[in-house]
């Protein structure tokens, strides 16, 4: 049986006679009652409240509507009959009116700024409200005079009139924009779990420990708490004079000598992979000569030690540098990582185990070390150039490089240079080996056939550098190269960063006949608005679109945006880390004009290039097989 | 009672000017809504009764002016839930002793007013109060908006008793007719 079904039989009230004296007597008794009282001068209603309360009080709705002004929150009363809707001040504050100047209120306006979407939901709304006299929660969407979209809370109620026949709507209205934001905001987040790649390492894979920014951040978070000290252990191997380990194998040494350091270490230390070579530890809350002494320890062990490669035994020569930190240091966790290198340094370069300082180099100091050292590895050719191919779609043929810097380390052969561009950038070291770079360009320009393009790096900080525009315009003329043969390349956030200089540069080079080319594109903010502000020739699309486009939707939508928007404005577009014949060929259709990445070429020593163009081996991978797999 | 008595109740009759002008506003289906009121929230029988007078005797008092509304009941009901509460207070009564011996009696479907009325009270005594006072006023037929003015509440507030009155109440219902009639619940 229904609950209504039991409520309407319980409902009933039959008029019989029976029930009719019944209710006379109650009656009667009460009458009697009543007089007894009032003859006994009782007031029966001492303590009862006799306003009525199904009256509603024009004072009491006035009372209500200053509660609810306060409240921040607006009420709106519409009147069916004559078919008019008011509304109070707080909801012309919401709607982007000032309440001193707005027009009448009118339903044609209220109803212009819901949300076009959420008409039906509001109409649903309404009819419950009338029609079955509920009341009704719910939340529109509204669009503000302003244009912006707010999401408003409405209660609805239907207002009757003294037959109980609806003749109006009330409610009011609260702008819960900041709450529904957060709600979809973690409703987003939810869906993005997926997308979102863990990109940045935390461990590296070699050695199975922290990553150098990860260390960092570990080393940033001993910072806060105490003073304690930073080593940092260089490793190189040598020649173990039984052995015959050729030096191919080294990269497994660090990982090697990590494994040592962690059965030698104290539970509280901590350990990171801080460069190929080198191995970061944490001493938090020890002072300095304490952490000396493990730290030569440490350094005496690996010296000793022998390893086990995969084909023989090798040696290792170590030295350490330490730096003692404070709490309240000013140094950031980046400088105390380059001071402890410059110490390690210090100690091989004199020859002995261990080299440190007793608190973080000054700043000035740091940079003048820094930026001696990269001189010294400028001059002594321990940076080389490397050039991608990149392939124009349009006629199939690999026209332009880009060029890479390359570090040399002794140990380790060439490696990409992350580390060191980065600590230059940081210490303002950076325009030396930018400029470096771009003479390498010139010599292989000028030495080779002019159908050759290359593509250069300028970083941030050296287009901030007022020399820039001079140096590179004193060396184009002094040289034969055709300025239309180099593009230089600037990242988004470097434009961004700098942008004033940025355009000078731009302009210039572009009077100059030169190209410019914007890097990373998709990866700042704002990336479409200097489409217009910049004389750009070409966009990069940051790689990090590209690698999964055959799987992901979001991505593809992503680049054939940009392709579009770059083709509505002129600008020629170009796809990183292409690694297969797949991506290339959606790239083709979305209308891409030119491709980087393993498949049309890895990086090559640039001097390898010196062969005239023609010579160059055409790439036809959209036709049909890769060259060479497409392995990162 | 007999025609007889109630001819012999008008001949008793006094009849003050007030008496029986209020007398007409107090007919059969008024009187029975407050005591079904009163009733609902009271299980004890004695006591209800006794509410129902004493709301009635202040009515009468005050009809010069509660006389002058343009829903008397409404400010009936609400006094009556006043006197309840001060009757309560003074009796200590434990309303859901009562309950318990109403809720052993087998549960059967109703077949007329009296008996849908008595199981509809022994429910609602289960709900909380305030659940059973909402859904009591829902029943005798108010609208949210006056619930909520009659119990000094907001109206979101009489939605959200309404409902879970309801729910409650099925489902004891659910459950006692399959208890009957031996089905799982």
């Amino acid at each position: 049986m229904r609950i209504d079904d039991l409520m309407a039989m319980a409902a009933m009230a039959p008029d019989t006679p029976l029930n009719q004296a019944q209710a006379r007597r109650v009656l009667r008794e009460a009458e009697e009652r009543y007089r007894r009282a009032a003859a006994a001068g009782v007031d029966a209603t001492a303590g009862h409240d006799l306003s009525d309360p199904l009256h509603v009080d024009a004072a009491e709705s006035a009372q209500i509507a200053r509660a609810a002004q306060l409240a921040g929150v607006g009420r709106f009363t519409w009147v069916r009959d004559t078919d008019q809707m008011t509304w109070s001040d707080e909801i012309w504050t919401m709607l982007g009116y000032e309440p001193a100047l707005a027009p009448s209120p009118a339903k044609k306006l209220f109803m212009s700024h819901l949300h076009v979407r959420d008409r039906d939901v509001a109409a649903q709304a309404f009819n419950a409200v009338w029609a079955e006299q509920r009341i009704v929660k719910a939340t529109f969407r509204f669009t503000r005079r302003d244009g912006i979209t707010m999401d408003v809370e409405c209660n609805l109620e239907a207002t009757v009139d003294e037959h109980g026949a609806p003749s109006g709507v009330i409610g009011t209205a609260q702008d819960v924009t900041a709450r529904e934001r957060a709600r979809q905001e973690v409703e987003r987040l939810r869906r993005r779990c997926d997308t979102v790649n863990a990109a940045i390492p935390d461990w590296d894979s070699g050695s199975g420990l922290f990553t150098r920014r990860r260390f960092a951040d570990e080393l940033d978070r001993a910072l806060r708490f105490g003073p304690g000290v930073l080593l940092i252990l260089r490793i190189e191997p040598v020649d173990d004079p039984d052995s015959d380990v050729r030096f191919g194998d080294v990269a497994e040494l660090p990982g090697l000598a990590a494994r040592v350091l962690e059965r030698l270490k104290e539970p509280g230390d901590q350990l990171g992979r801080v460069g190929p070579s080198e191995i970061g530890v944490l001493f938090p809350k020890v002072n300095l000569p304490r952490a000396k002494r493990w730290a030569e320890y440490f350094v005496e062990t690996l010296r000793t030690q022998s390893f086990l490669a995969s084909d023989g035994r090798l040696r290792a020569f170590v030295w350490g540098g330490l730096v003692r930190y404070s709490k309240d240091s000013v140094a950031t966790s980046q400088d105390i990582l380059i001071d402890a290198e410059t110490c390690w340094r210090e100690a091989k370069a004199t020859g002995r185990a261990i080299a440190s300082v007793q608190q973080p180099i000054q700043p000035q100091d740091r940079q003048a070390v820094y930026r001696d050292r990269i001189a010294d590895a400028l001059r002594t050719d321990q940076f080389t150039v490397y050039a991608q191919p990149i392939l124009e779609l349009a006629s199939n043929a690999i026209t332009r490089h880009e060029l890479l810097l390359r570090v040399i380390d002794e140990v380790n052969g060439t490696l990409p240079p992350s580390g060191v561009l980065e600590t230059a950038e940081r210490l303002d070291a950076v325009f030396e080996i930018d400029l470096w770079v771009f003479d390498r360009a010139l010599e292989l320009l000028a030495s080779s056939d002019p159908s050759r393009h290359f593509q250069v790096n300028v970083s941030g900080r050296s287009l901030g550098d007022a020399r820039l525009i001079e140096a590179v315009e004193s060396r184009l003329r002094r040289s034969s190269v055709n300025p239309e043969q180099i593009t230089f390349e600037i990242t988004e956030t470097a434009l961004i960063g700098n942008f004033t200089e940025a355009r000078r540069f731009v302009e210039r080079i572009h009077d100059l006949g030169c190209h410019l080319a914007l890097d990373d594109f998709g990866s700042g903010h704002a990336s479409f608005r200097y489409l217009k502000l910049f004389p750009i020739d070409l966009v990069k699309i940051d790689g990090g679109f590209i690698g999964n486009l055959i799987r992901s939707q979001q991505d593809r939508v992503m680049v054939q945006a940009i392709i579009q928007v770059c083709q509505a404005h002129g600008v020629q577009t170009l796809a990183e880390f292409v690694e297969d014949e797949e991506t290339l060929r959606m790239l083709a259709e979305m209308g891409i004009d030119f491709a980087q990445g393993y498949l049309v070429g890895r990086p090559k020593s640039a001097a390898s290039l010196t062969a005239p163009a023609a010579q160059f081996p055409q790439a036809s991978p959209v036709s049909q097989h890769s060259a060479g797999g497409a392995m990162r | 009672m007999t025609p007889d008595d109630s001819a012999a109740y008008v001949a008793a009759e006094d009849s003050t000017v007030q008496a029986v002008a209020s007398s007409d506003y107090f007919d059969y289906k008024r009187i029975a809504d407050l005591q079904r009121f009163v009733r609902s929230q009271c299980a004890d029988t004695v006591l209800a009764d006794e509410v129902v007078q004493d709301t009635l005797v202040v009515a009468l008092t005050a009809w010069d002016k509660v006389g002058t509304f343009k829903n008397p009941m409404g400010w009936i009901i609400k006094t009556a839930r006043n006197v309840l509460k001060r009757a309560f207070v003074r009796a200590s009564v434990q309303r859901r002793r009562t309950l318990e011996i109403v809720v052993n009696e087998p549960f059967h479907e109703p077949m007329n007013e009296a008996d849908a009325q008595l199981v509809l009270f022994s429910l609602m005594s289960q709900l909380s109060p305030r659940q059973s006072e909402v859904i009591c006023l829902y029943w005798l037929g108010y609208t949210d908006p006056e619930i909520a003015r009659l119990l000094e509440i907001t109206p979101s507030t009489v939605q959200y008793h309404r409902e879970n009155a309801h729910t409650r109440l099925q489902a004891m219902m659910d459950e006692g007719l399959a208890a009957h009639e031996g089905r799982p619940a």
